[in-house]
């Protein structure tokens, strides 16, 4: 245990306080008819079976979800053949789920179920969720029905280890190393990390539980620099909270040394230390000098590469156990970079600055490159740092903080941008924030004297405007209304959604500021009466290439609603029977727009195919689309320009009109590249 | 929920209700910079002695306030400058090896002998010797014999006390991989106890296994509707099969810690082998309803559902069970209770309510059972103040795999303590606040000598704080025996040790003519009681001295303990038991101790879970010394260590 992981745990208990409010607003579960008794005659069954060898998988655990399960219960069960004891029947009140556990031959039976849409999803060690056809499609279930043969299909889970050394050949212990997985969901490569693992006293590792699929390992550091005075200050705050918890801790584990202080090196009035950074908990001792230099442990990628172009990217297939994934781990001479930090007020005290990546190398907010917090003064001070060419990026908040700024000096960087985040979201809409986006250089001097400004961030303003002849929305429906602001890029680097800011009532708005990049924008608690026909900033329609937002403020934001509501309805044919598992695909025509930011994403429309193989679109928003259905298997993989360029050579080309119900009927594409 | 997590957010809690007690700020001054410095080499303790390198040295006490930390070079050398004068404490810490302080008796136990520097003066050649940590290696499966992956593994030290096996949850922990295998390391020698914890993502009644009769009805029932689903008559089904869960495992195979296997580790070895599997146990449920004294359901109810006292399970079943089965226990609008998935064994289940409405603290609720657990801390601590719980109803009850229905319990009103916080000598410049006096009743029968049981205790009890009149009351107790605690301000009271300091220490608590502060209180039903009069002082007693050789040379390293001679004070948490280290040229200093008769004993080493146990003081007496405190006397006692001690 260490300050940090309480560090962390602090925040994380603070970030779990602050969701209580949005706890509370959770919709109750939908309520069904309230009189009539429920009847509770319908049952299904099945196997759980391996999706490569079509074996029986033992022991997996299935988890069946009911809305109507949940209204049955929370009406006393009437009409049930075997009445469910009470609490199991309060139980599936309170969520609407049951758990059975599959029998020596995968076998699973759920019966006494109300009718309703079964939800049904797997567990079992060992094994993933592949995303089976009936997880996308619950069935229907109707009164006295068994609805049997359902089979749930699990993919093994790959593994990836290997042994992780330092330069002198030892073994790096109790590090953490993570995958990170490449793919390619919506045009652009995205990087998501999945798995991690710790390794062990023989600097071993083992990274389990992966989906098939692609990913560069890597030994993430993040050289995170606290000025001892923050410290200092805080004696009576969290430093001295630590110092306080120590001799309970110490008592707790027996007498065992715990120590609970920094596990960083002192380098003049700075506290330095080298470690997995965000979300990694574990902190490690930095390296030695190298020829007198301050020395660093930076991110390292299999097979040693420190930066992702030059990473090895390996493929695991289902059930895969890749071992032999083994590198060196090797200190790099750094430098030191160093200055002042202000905002429009003045000097930044207490501010949490990261340098990541220029874009183009290995863009990834999670894993920057080193971490600091300025003083009370506004400098600050980045030990450890390689040569390359960084981007700084900091926040600040001017909302109310929710912690007291001296509490927050004490706080390691990365918990201190996850509150100051945290600041930003829960001060509401128009949160304003003052934002660094500064580019450094390094190379194998100390980089001293800067002078970096905080400035405001861009706002976004208009109007939504609706047209058509339909009841315009009440001024109170209107302030329900709320434009949201969602970065492109999947996995927002915000862990707590999109900025959202509501409507005055003659349909205006103003956003919040917003750090620079490509957002989607949206308008949530539209009536139904309406349909999105547009959006446009400065005349220009960003609803597929998305919105890119830069330093300046964007004024003239329209976002238009249509009361004629135009669809895209048809059948879908198949050469074979029974009809495979489909999908339905609708993307712009003008599709290579979006493909460059992974706007695309926002402006497809996929639709399972049901049994009955009717399609429906309900809302199409005028424009020209290509369409196609098919099998899920071809939509699995990498969905990049060449997939989207292979699904428009087999797509229909189809043009909505405003108000227009169409009819497009589809055959199946069983292959499409 | 794993042990780990638990800690942590324990910890986590305590530090954010500290800061809201504490949020006074102190002087900002640096650091001063000194002219002392102290150097030394790490090294392996094996023969003959080599060079550790990358090793952590982290550097504390003197008047610095932020630890230091330097790293061992290849040679296994560090160096701290630049040291203002002072005692400083050394602690080496390197993954896989057992961390030791400088000067500790056992490697990974006791916090070692502060190093004492003057100005200007350069120690070096220290010498700190570290253990390679011992393995513990095996593989999990689960009933069926396969691996069982993402198992959390907690190692837990075992000592036996007086005849008494005492665990303890040590910080290596490990997660069984994806072929079950697990492995902890950097353990010190000892004995230990393995507890698999399975990974319960599904902690909501228990998992039915399907039957064999249920099969055969579906396969029947298929062949009559077809897949297709045409509805037709189909026999009524067969009872679903018994609800089951995975239940935390010892090695080699039992739930029971009193019969876990132990595991015998020397200096440096490994132990592979230590396979074991996990159990899955029939679950239950219970149900029922709450009604508060007026027969109607209450407003405000939140339910623990605990282990019971005198069960074998351990302090950790406790803790981990309040988090897990606790967090489970529902109380609806109409009083309804329902739990389930609730493994066989003793429990305790225990309703808090209030007549008020909700927004008190019981209000609270934090996602997950790591927030169950965070909300049962923050109810025991925050009970006492205005709109805390004020009624309470307990039952026992024994789970052996069959659900319990119709339980019926009425809330009762709780007994209060109440009383008055009196400053003694107070500034009436500066008045001391009594709204930053801590006051907590701790259970009692929970408690017993180990930290982990008196955090139980505590969770079991009630607390509060005193009220800017100075008055406090904590409100809502069943009836028992209770330990009552109050923290002077700006320090924190927990586990019956103190920290931080205001120059307050706490005097006296007068209940009539008996002083309570280190006795307990029994609370009998409908009986409050009032008129505690708790006094601090800023007279504190000190006792001070150095310990010395035969020869009057400096000794260093003995814990000193310091106890009442009155053995009815030898109670979980006293006062009147303390200890101390003293510096490496001798010194001791203990403050802050009540006037009175006390011994007072060097040792050789000391953990700090013997210090309450009245066993582990009995055997100190024949060679202790006895001294006598008054009223803010300030003694001075210097100890020599006899030749065969």
């Amino acid at each position: 245990m260490n300050t940090r992981s309480v560090v962390i745990s602090v925040a994380a208990v603070v970030a779990a306080c602050a969701g209580l409010v949005a706890q509370g607003a959770q919709a109750p579960p939908a309520p069904a008819a309230q009189n009539a008794p429920m009847v509770r005659t319908a049952s299904i069954s099945g196997r759980v079976v391996d999706a490569d060898t079509g074996e029986a998988v033992i022991g997996a655990v299935v988890k069946l979800q009911m809305r109507t399960l949940a209204a049955a219960a929370g009406r006393g069960a009437a009409g049930g053949r075997g009445a469910l004891p009470l609490s199991a029947a309060e139980q599936a009140a309170a969520n609407g789920t049951l758990f059975v556990m599959g029998d020596s031959d995968g076998r699973f039976v759920f019966h006494d179920l109300p009718k309703g849409p079964a939800q049904l999803s797997v567990t079992a060690s060992g094994y993933v969720d592949n995303g089976g056809g009936v997880l996308r499609r619950p069935p229907m279930l109707d009164d006295g029905q068994h609805l049997g043969g359902i089979s749930l299909t699990l993919a093994k889970v790959a593994s990836i280890s290997g042994v992780i050394t330092d330069e002198a050949g030892e073994p790096l212990v109790g590090i953490t190393v993570r995958a990170l997985s490449r793919m390619v969901p919506m045009g652009a490569p995205t990087y998501k990390l999945t798995g991690d693992a710790r390794t062990d006293d023989r600097g071993m590792y083992r990274i389990d539980g992966l989906f098939p699929g692609k990913y560069f390992v890597l030994v993430p550091q993040t050289p995170t620099t606290v000025p001892i005075a923050n410290l200092e200050k805080n004696s009576d705050g969290l430093g001295g909270l630590m110092s306080a918890v120590n001799p309970f801790i110490e008592a707790l584990t027996g007498g065992a040394q715990t120590s609970m202080g920094p596990t960083g090196v002192r380098v003049n009035d700075q506290l330095w230390q080298t470690g997995a950074g965000v979300g990694g908990a574990v902190s490690s001792a930095p390296p030695p000098p190298v020829n007198g230099r301050v020395a660093t442990y930076q991110t390292t990628f299999y097979p040693g590469a420190t930066q992702l172009p030059q990473a090895g990217l390996i493929t695991v297939r289902s059930g895969e156990d890749r071992v032999g994934v083994d590198w060196q781990v090797r200190p790099t001479a750094s430098a030191r970079v160093a200055g002042v930090l202000s905002g429009p007020d003045g000097p930044a005290a207490n501010i949490s600055i990261r340098l990541v990546n220029s874009p183009g190398t290995n863009d990834d907010d999670a894993l920057p490159v080193a971490m600091t917090t300025t003083s009370g003064d506004g400098s600050f001070a980045f030990m450890g740092v390689p040569a390359g060419s960084y981007i700084a990026k900091a926040q600040q908040t001017k909302s109310a903080s929710a912690m007291p700024a001296g509490l927050m000096a004490g706080l390691p960087p990365e918990a201190a941008e996850l509150m100051a985040q945290m600041n930003q979201r829960t001060a509401g809409a128009g949160g304003e924030m003052n934002l660094l986006r500064a580019p450094v250089s390094v190379t194998d001097r100390d980089v001293v004297g800067l002078s970096w400004g905080l400035r405001p961030g861009a706002h976004v303003s208009g109007r939504v405007l609706f047209e058509g002849a339909a009841t315009p929305p009440t001024s109170q429906q209107l302030q329900n209304m709320q434009v949201s602001l969602a970065s492109v890029m999947p996995g927002s680097p915000s862990p707590f959604g999109p900025s959202t800011s509501k409507l005055t009532t003659d349909a205006q708005f103003k956003t919040g500021s917003q750090a620079p990049g490509t957002y989607f924008v949206s308008l949530t608690g539209v009536p139904a009466a309406w349909m999105l026909k547009s959006i446009t900033v400065g005349g220009r329609d960003v609803s597929t290439s998305g919105l890119e937002i830069g330093d300046v403020d964007l004024a003239d934001a329209v976002i238009m609603y249509t009361d004629r509501i135009s669809s895209l309805t048809g059948l879908v044919h198949a050469d074979a029977s029974p009809l495979p598992n489909a999908t339905v695909i609708v993307i712009p025509s003008d599709y290579r727009v979006g493909i460059a930011t992974g706007a695309i994403g926002r402006r497809q429309i996929t639709q399972a195919v049901p049994a009955t193989g009717t399609y429906n679109i309900a809302r199409l928003p005028p424009g020209d689309y290509l369409v196609a259905a098919v099998v899920d298997d071809a939509m699995a993989g990498d969905r990049d320009q060449n997939f989207y360029d292979a699904l428009a050579r087999v797509a229909k080309p189809v043009t909505i009109t405003a108000g227009e119900k169409k009819s497009l009927d589809l055959t199946i594409t069983v292959k499409i590249r | 929920m794993t042990a780990r997590l638990s800690a942590l957010v324990i910890v986590a809690a305590l530090a954010l209700s500290g800061v809201a007690a504490s949020a006074q700020v102190r002087d900002t001054t640096k650091t001063p910079v000194g002219t002392a410095s102290i150097s030394g080499v790490v090294v392996s303790a094996t023969s003959p002695e080599t060079p550790v390198r990358r090793v952590l040295v982290t550097l504390g006490g003197g008047s610095i306030k932020v630890p230091s930390a330097a790293i061992t070079d290849d040679a296994g050398a560090f160096q701290f400058v630049n040291l203002p004068e002072g005692a400083y404490t050394l602690v080496a810490t390197r993954p896989a090896y057992v961390t030791s302080a400088y000067g500790a008796k056992t490697f990974g136990r006791g916090s070692g002998v502060p190093v004492s520097v003057r100005a200007g003066q350069n120690v070096t050649g220290l010498t700190l010797k570290m253990l390679h940590g011992s393995v513990i290696a095996g593989v999990v499966r689960d009933p069926l014999g396969r691996p069982a992956p993402d198992v959390e593994i907690i190692a837990m030290a075992v000592q036996t006390v007086n005849g008494r096996r005492r665990t303890t949850p040590v910080l290596q922990q490990s997660r069984t991989d994806g072929r079950g295998e697990y492995r902890v390391y950097g353990l010190a020698p000892g004995d230990y106890l393995i507890r698999a914890q399975p990974n319960s993502r599904i902690d909501q009644g228990g998992i039915r296994q399907t039957t064999a009769a249920e099969v055969d009805w579906a396969k029947a029932a298929s062949a009559k509707s077809g897949s297709a689903g045409v509805a037709a008559e189909i026999p009524a089904p067969p009872p679903s099969g018994r609800p089951v869960a995975y239940t935390p495992t010892y090695y080699p195979g039992s739930v029971d810690a009193a019969q876990a296997g132990v595991v015998s580790l020397g200096a440096n070895e490994e132990r592979a082998g230590i396979d074991f599997t996990t159990l899955l146990v029939p679950v239950a449920s219970i149900s029922g309803t709450v009604v508060g004294p007026d027969g109607q359901p209450p407003r405000n109810a939140q339910a623990q559902l605990a282990p019971a006292q005198g069960s074998t399970t351990t302090s950790l079943d406790m803790l981990i069970g309040m988090a897990g089965a606790g967090g489970g226990v529902r109380i609806g609008a109409d009083g309804r209770l329902s739990a389930s998935g609730i493994a066989p064994g003793r429990y305790r289940l225990l309703i808090r309510g209030s007549l008020a409405g909700p927004g008190g603290p019981a209000g609270i609720s934090l996602p997950g059972a790591a927030g169950a657990l965070a909300s049962s801390i923050a109810s025991s601590m925050l009970g006492g103040r205005a709109g805390g719980p004020t009624l309470w109803a307990a039952e026992e009850l024994t789970i052996d795999g069959h659900d319990i229905t119709g339980l019926s319990l009425q809330l009762q009103t709780g007994v209060s303590v109440s009383g008055k916080i009196v400053f003694e000598g107070d500034d009436p410049q500066a008045p001391a606040d009594p709204s930053r006096v801590t006051v907590a009743a701790n259970d009692a029968a929970r408690e017993s000598r180990s930290a982990m049981d008196m955090l139980a205790g505590m969770l079991q009890g009630s607390g509060g704080s005193g009220l800017k009149d100075g008055s406090f009351t904590v409100g809502g107790l069943p009836p028992g025996a209770y330990r009552l605690t109050f923290g002077a301000p700006g320090t924190m009271a927990m586990l019956g040790m103190t920290t931080g300091s205001s120059g307050w220490v706490l005097k006296s608590a007068m209940l009539g003519d008996v002083d309570i502060a280190d006795g307990l209180i029994d609370v009998k039903p409908g009986q409050d009681v009032s008129g505690i009069v708790a006094t601090f002082t800023k007279m504190a007693t000190q006792i001070s001295g150095r310990l010395q050789d035969a020869a009057g040379g400096a000794v260093s390293g003995f814990p000193i303990v310091v106890f009442s001679t009155d053995r009815a004070r030898w109670s979980a948490g006293s006062r009147r038991i303390v200890s101390a280290k003293p510096a490496s040229d001798g010194t001791y200093k203990i403050t802050g101790l009540p006037p009175g008769e006390y011994f007072l004993a060097a040792l050789t080493d000391l953990d700090p879970n013997d210090l309450y146990d009245p066993a582990f003081l009995e055997g100190l007496v024949g060679s202790a010394f006895k001294i006598t405190l008054a009223d803010g006397e300030k003694k001075v006692q210097d100890l020599r260590m006899g030749s065969g001690s």
